[in-house]
């Protein structure tokens, strides 16, 4: 809060305290003038009293004067002119903000707010001390009237008595002349003190003493003095320097204070520069003569706080050039007192000291009781008369409304003239009793209409004088009467400055009782219109009073500020107000008061760049387009951005390193480095799409599939997986190698929080490279090492001669509130250490309006930094506690030397496959390098299975035979996952393309398909950390349903296979297409097939089905070998023979990865020496086609196969009697017969030896099995042989007939049959379970 | 801020802005003046803050005055401050005034049930600005 240094009473005290004026002669003042002073000047420091002096009052009281101080004035001098005082007003206000660095600090603390506030406003302090010294007296009022005069005339003057006589005839007719003239006097007799002036080095002291003499005789002792000045001359001051430089300088203060420094040094008014004290004194003299021919009474000050509007252009345009700390104070270079030594400094306290003693308390005295006489003798008759003039004067008041100026219409001896007169004299000099006796005595008698100036005037020196009596005082202090008097100067009166004056005493008051709501009140009263800088400071201190509420009112006291910054602003203070501004920009700081704090940051921006200060105007703008700002609308924030365009184009041109910009926001957890380029096809395929941004490096699978090859590789222990992407989700332990002369390119979006469109312009990255490594420390800037410099592009300077070579994005433009993707890249040319720091840009906004284009400003150049951070790690109890990041090492690149680069392309592969479709692409791998070969490229994919590769002139899928039947004579060993497609024996020369053959299976099954293709190569010049490089390319295929494919095999007896075949159109969606199967081809050892149905068509449309049957039977297979069978199913004579040889690749690669796949034991690919293959007991393959017409209307086929292998059960449980032999009975099921004789049914009994070995069975037909199976009407009757032994070899059909007899219809079975075998060895029998009760009979009679 | 213009806001506990919103008056013109709508209300939360624990209801009635601007307030049991700026009182009166700020409190009580809506958090909800200005418009605000 502010606090004044004085205390209250000391304040009101030094405010009115007697006046006292100098009258010289011409010669006396050029006695003073060697010390370049003027008289009153001279004596000025010594005006305050030392020590305590006394007098008597009327009662006879001793009043004590404690401290007290008079102020000397030259009777020459006037108030400074409405002009001037404004400007006396706004410089000591400024320059109390320059000057005062108090750092006395107060803290306050609530619950949501910290401040940190300054005790004291010494800004505000000056302004009132400065403003109650030129401030007028009133004509109501006597406290700034003379009462005294000094005449001084010098022992030089030829005739000094007669100067002194001069002197009292001029004061006189100045007091009685009328109009009256400045200077006012306090009364008619004012006391008249006479100085003779004796200079001790050049006048002579017998004359001094006799002219001394003759004047105690005319004018009383007591009222005369002989001051000796000038014991020294100026020039002594060589020969002793050590005294002059000891010398106190008391005028110092004083002088520059003060606004009659009349030093004649003839200049010309310069506003603008030179020293300020001069132009003011030179001011001030062109005022005065001004002034002298001016007749009027009018005081200067009278106009003064007026409204602005009538602000002469010397106002003007001093306001407008402005406390904006161009013009300084000048330090005055002039030496004051130069001829007075310590004891002539005494004898002037000696002058003063008698001044007051002897002759002014003794006149105070005299007057006093002149006045209480006076009173006393006239109360009688005004109480007589009071009655009827308190009757009277309202009535009369009610006619002349109207405020005058000349405020009384009292005259000079009126009753209330004296009590006011009295009660000045009484306060002056601190007999504050009795000076409220009189106020108040004044108070009662008048009314405030009739002189209403008088009457405030009264109120206001009746709470003065209340307070002044402190302890003593009885009474209360009356806070209405300071109320009212303020109401009725400021309304009524139309006098501001006494409203002002009245305020600034009440205000101190209230403020030391602590009712700061009413000292609230009494500056906000003043504060609306009027003087901009007088409303400033008290808003000012209003706010200042906010803050002492109990509790502090401090959002108010913000406000508050905020409407004094803006005062401030008007009146010029540039400084003041931003100090306004600032202090409450942490308090408007919460979240979303937007606009608020929008405006304070605007203004403070746009005055710290008119006062120069680029940095407190950067940050302030910069917090304009702070991201949390939503409401903003977008006019508004053109203007702001045209303005902080037009600031920064002025403050940034010195600098050298880009400034950082608010906008766009870099959004950093979207930062992608991706080391490299765009790849142009060269052979008119596609590139790999490791290229992309989007690419998904991430996966697992590429450090899986990485790691399978250089599991093989001796060397390659400890070697990192290739990654070239990395992004906020990639583990950034390691820095990433980039290869010199290939791009890297950076992706990051911005975004937009704006209402208006950025537009950012010459976009690039922003760089720092060394050679030596990255600088971790500030230790290292000191080592001068070439290695360790470091370039950057981070200046405004163009540059040559880059060790990084940028491209340039040349527009980009972000919508309001939107998001965009910028894409950049650079070439670090030579190997060394890389850092990305962010990007550069010019950054300005895309205007629409046409007439705004014109005079746009341009845009500015700037930058943005990334700031990217690890992952956070969560790995211990202080990680997971904290927030902890891990390091994040993206941005820091290694830049390895030139490398070979495997440029691979791919002919174009198809998008969407049919099921089990057989599709082939070109690879092209290319060596771009001019030096350097390849010599080893390996190629290793997510799903090897689908994947086999052929070089460039096998390009044909089906290879036709003529053999229907042939033996497999490749090998079936498991296949390596591991493709190599260049070899050390024939390496990839430099300039070179090589071309591989790639054909691709569709899974079976419908859907995406998802293959990742890793290409590894190796170079003999690769050395560490690049061990070799990789190329990756993830093709994504749309699978659909082709064809559906099935078989159920199912062992009939006799060593037969059935297999039903299910081919089915299996097309998701209708369509016209039509799938021809052409050829089937089975693979066994020991199964022959055989087509049991008739080839009728081949082709199965949308919805349709193809069932065939084969059969296959089991064969004799000594040598183990792998048999083929192919059966074409075209129903084509013509082209009859001619069958697809599947052992070819790719058919047979297809094939062993089919088998391969079905072994699931061997399915690790770490095998490394081939394991032979478990080969299914029977394989199908079928090979199918799809006609259909592509986009140009050619006819394309589509070629597919599908396999299978079904299972043949074949259970070892079951190893039992039924596996060993097979029968069954063949014979009519319905017989229809006459039943006029037995019927003999002949059935036939097939048995089938499923063993190698050797057996022998027993044949029992039973007689009835009727016991066994109730539900049956009866058994039939076995005819014939009815027991009998049967030798069967090894896979031997036999076959017996045996009869049955019946009698009569009836359903019979024919189960009544028991095998058993007998087993010579263990001579066991073991019985064959019997199927037979599944054989019945249907017997009907034949009408 | 217009003369028929009136300033709603909703004041956090932390003295941050939860909602705002102006109501009435012309649209477009009043772009100038924005931000002085929200130093009145700033300024008059510290009256506000005094003047809840004089008052034993929720509706406080006028708390300030910034020359032709007034500023009536409402606080919610869970010490929300809801802030009214006009100049004149709209032509439902002094009730109406109070009617409009309780059924906002209603609203935002709704609001709050919304699990995804963190209290003290800015409210940025077309539905809540819809139902806001309904109110507003019922009572002839």
């Amino acid at each position: 809060m502010a606090q004044t240094k004085k205390s209250v009473s000391e304040f009101i005290q030094d405010a009115f305290c007697p006046m006292v004026a100098v009258l010289c002669s011409y010669d006396a003042e050029t006695i003073c003038r060697k010390n370049n002073l003027t008289f009153a000047e001279l004596i000025q420091p010594f005006c305050r009293l030392p020590s305590e002096v006394g007098y008597r009052d009327p009662s006879n009281t001793l009043i004590v004067l404690k401290n007290l101080r008079l102020e000397i004035k030259d009777y020459n001098s006037l108030p400074p002119q409405n002009t001037l005082a404004k400007k006396l007003l706004n410089d000591c206000v400024f320059n109390a903000l320059t000057n005062g660095s108090t750092s006395n600090e107060r803290e306050i603390d609530t619950e949501q707010y910290q401040l940190h506030i300054q005790n004291t406003t010494p800004w505000f302090d000056a302004w009132r001390d400065c403003f109650l010294r030129i401030a007028y007296s009133g004509d109501h009022e006597f406290l700034k009237n003379y009462l005294a005069c000094i005449m001084v005339v010098s022992t030089s003057h030829l005739d000094p008595i007669d100067a002194f006589s001069k002197l009292v005839q001029l004061q006189n007719q100045q007091q009685q002349q009328i109009p009256a003239k400045l200077p006012k006097w306090f009364m008619t007799n004012i006391y008249k003190y006479f100085v003779l002036l004796h200079d001790v080095t050049e006048g002579e002291e017998s004359k001094a003493i006799s002219v001394f003499g003759d004047l105690k005789q005319q004018y009383g002792a007591g009222n005369c003095h002989l001051l000796q000045i000038n014991s020294k001359r100026p020039g002594q001051t060589n020969s002793d320097t050590s005294e002059t430089t000891n010398m106190p300088d008391p005028w110092r203060l004083y002088v520059k204070q003060s606004s009659t420094s009349n030093q004649q040094q003839s200049q010309t008014i310069s506003k603008r520069d030179g020293s300020m004290s001069d132009s003011l004194s030179n001011l001030t003299e062109l005022i005065d003569q001004e002034l002298n021919l001016n007749t009027s009474i009018t005081h200067p000050l009278g106009l003064f706080d007026t409204s602005s509007s009538d602000l002469s252009s010397i106002t003007t345009t001093t306001v407008d050039e402005g406390y904006d700390g161009s013009s300084i104070t000048t330090t005055s270079t002039i030496i004051h007192g130069a001829c007075l030594t310590l004891s002539d400094h005494d004898r002037i306290h000696v002058f003063m000291h008698e001044f007051v003693t002897k002759g002014l308390l003794l006149w105070v005295e005299s007057n006093l009781k002149t006045f209480n006489e006076q009173i006393t003798s006239r109360r009688g008759i005004t109480k007589l008369f009071s009655m009827p003039k308190k009757l009277f004067g309202g009535n009369a008041s009610t006619v002349k409304n109207q405020p005058t100026i000349s405020s009384t219409n009292l005259t000079n001896d009126s009753m209330e003239i004296v009590f006011r007169r009295a009660g000045d004299l009484a306060f002056l000099f601190q007999h504050y009793e009795l000076a409220y006796t009189n106020y108040y005595a004044a108070k009662r008698d008048l009314s405030r209409e009739q002189a209403p100036a008088f009457y405030a005037g009264v109120l206001e020196m009746c709470c003065l004088a209340i307070f002044m009596q402190e302890s003593s005082a009885t009474r209360t202090y009356p806070t209405q009467y300071m109320d009212e008097a303020i109401e009725i100067y400021a309304a009524v009166c139309r006098l501001p400055i006494f409203a002002t004056r009245c305020v600034l005493m009440s205000t101190e008051i209230l403020k030391s009782k602590e009712a700061y709501d009413q000292a609230v009140q009494q500056f906000l009263k003043l504060s609306q219109e009027d003087s901009d800088l007088r409303g400033a400071l008290f808003l000012e201190q209003a706010s200042y009073c906010f803050l002492n509420y109990r509790p502090s009112y401090i959002r108010k006291y913000a406000f508050y500020m905020v409407i004094a910054g803006h005062r401030y602003l008007k009146a010029g203070q540039r400084l003041h107000a931003l100090r306004c501004y600032n202090d409450v920009l942490k308090i408007y700081g919460r979240p979303n008061w937007s606009l608020a704090l929008d405006h304070i940051n605007f203004t403070l921006g746009k005055q710290s760049a008119l006062l120069n200060q680029s940095n407190d105007a950067l940050r302030s703008f910069n917090a304009l387009f702070a991201p949390n700002n939503h409401i903003q609308s977008a006019q508004q924030q053109i203007n702001f951005f045209k303005e902080y365009l037009t600031v920064f184009n002025q403050l940034t041109s010195f600098e050298t390193l880009l400034p950082e910009l608010p906008v766009p926001l870099v959004d950093n957890t979207t930062i992608k480095i991706l080391l490299a380029g765009h790849q142009q096809p060269r052979m008119g395929g596609h590139v790999s799409n490791c290229n992309d941004f989007d690419f998904e490096e991430s996966r697992d699978i590429w450090s899986d599939l990485e790691r399978t090859i250089t599991a093989h590789d001796r060397r390659a222990s400890g070697t990192r997986t290739q990654i070239n992407l990395f992004t906020s989700r990639t583990h950034n332990q390691q820095h990433p190698i980039a290869v010199a002369k290939e791009t890297i390119r950076v992706e990051f979006y911005v975004r937009n929080t704006l209402q208006v469109p950025l537009l950012l312009s010459e976009v690039q990255i922003l760089w720092k490279f060394s050679l030596g490594g990255w600088k971790r420390r500030a230790s290292t800037s000191t080592d001068s090492n070439e290695e360790w410099k470091e370039y950057t592009n981070d200046t405004l300077t163009q540059q040559t001669d880059q060790f990084v070579e940028c491209d340039v994005l040349s527009d980009c433009v972000i919508f309001p509130n939107d998001t965009s993707k910028i894409e950049l890249s650079l070439r670090p040319r030579r190997s060394g250490y890389l850092t990305i720091l962010g990007i550069c840009y010019r950054l300005n906004i895309l205007v629409q309006n046409t007439s705004e284009q014109t005079n746009w400003p341009y845009g500015i150049m700037g930058k943005t930094l990334f700031h990217v951070r690890g992952i956070r790690l969560n790995s211990n109890r202080r990680e997971r506690l904290n927030v902890v990041h891990g390091v994040d090492k993206r941005l820091e690149i290694q830049v390895v030397s030139e490398a070979p680069f495997l440029h691979i392309e791919f002919s174009p592969m198809p998008a969407a496959m049919f099921c089990g479709e057989i599709q082939s692409c070109l690879i092209h791998l290319i060596n771009p390098s001019s030096m350097h070969s390849i010599t080893r490229v390996r190629l290793v994919t997510s799903q090897p299975n689908l994947i086999t590769i052929s070089s460039i002139d096998e390009d044909s899928l089906l290879t036709y035979t003529n053999e229907s039947k042939s033996i497999w004579n490749h090998s079936l060993n498991q296949q390596s996952s591991i493709l190599t497609l260049v070899s050390h024996h024939h390496p990839l020369l430099a300039n070179s393309t090589r071309t591989i053959r790639l054909w691709l299976h569709a899974s079976h099954l419908a859907g995406e398909m998802n293959i990742d293709f890793l290409f590894l190569y190796e170079s003999d010049v690769f050395q560490q950390p690049l061990r070799h490089r990789t190329v990756k390319h993830s093709s994504l295929f749309i699978i659909t349903h082709s064809i559906g494919f099935q078989t159920q095999s199912q062992l009939t007896g006799l060593g037969e296979l059935i297999l039903p075949v299910q081919i089915e159109n299996s097309m998701a969606a209708q369509n016209t297409l039509s799938i021809n199967v052409q050829q089937l081809s089975c693979i066994s050892k020991q199964w022959d097939i055989k087509n049991l149905s008739p080839i009728s068509q081949n082709s199965i449309r949308y919805g349709e089905n193809l069932s065939l049957l084969f059969k296959c039977k089991h064969q004799e297979n000594h040598d183990d070998s792998l048999q083929m069978k192919h059966i074409s199913l075209v129903n084509d004579e013509t082209i009859n023979d001619k069958y697809v040889d599947i052992s070819k690749n790719p058919i047979g690669d297809f094939f062993r990865h089919f088998i391969s796949n079905i072994d699931h034991t061997h399915s690790t690919h770490r095998h490394k020496t081939p394991n032979p293959l478990s080969i299914p007991p029977i394989s199908l393959i079928l090979l199918w086609q799809i006609p259909l017409s592509n986009q140009i209307g050619q006819l394309e086929i589509r070629h597919g196969l599908h396999m299978i292998s079904p299972s043949i059960e074949m259970s070892h449980t079951q190893q039992e009697a039924n596996d060993i032999i097979q029968y069954e009975l063949i014979y009519s099921p319905i017989v229809e017969h006459k039943f006029t004789k037995i019927l003999f049914l002949p059935v036939r009994l097939k048995l089938f030896n499923r063993t190698k070995e050797k057996l022998q069975l027993q044949l029992q037909l039973i007689r009835s099995s009727l016991d066994n199976d109730p539900l049956l009407s009866s058994c039939c009757l076995w005819a014939g042989m009815t027991e009998q032994f049967i030798n069967l070899s090894a896979y031997e059909h036999l076959s017996l007939n045996l009869r049955a007899c019946f009698f009569k219809p009836g359903f019979y079975s024919l189960g009544n049959i028991s095998l058993t075998i007998i087993d010579k060895i263990n001579s066991t029998t073991i019985p064959i379970k019997s199927n037979t009760h599944n054989y019945f009979v249907d017997i009907r009679t034949l009408l | 801020m217009s003369s028929s213009g009136y300033y709603f806001v909703i004041v956090g506990h932390a003295d941050q802005v939860v909602y705002e919103i102006e109501l009435g008056g012309s649209n477009g013109q009043t772009t100038d003046n924005r931000h002085l709508n929200q130093f009145i209300a700033h300024a008059a939360l510290d009256l506000v803050d005094e003047a809840m624990w004089r008052n034993t209801t929720t509706y406080l009635k006028q708390v300030d005055k910034f020359n032709e601007w007034n500023v009536s307030a409402y606080v919610t049991a869970g010490g929300l401050r809801f802030l009214f700026l006009y100049e004149h009182l709209p032509r439902s009166g002094e009730d109406g005034l109070k009617n409009f700020l309780t059924e906002v409190y209603e609203t935002y009580v709704k609001l709050l049930l919304n699990p995804f809506y963190v209290p003290d958090k800015p409210i940025r909800s077309a539905a809540f600005d819809k139902k806001i200005q309904t109110i507003a418009r019922k009572w002839n605000l």
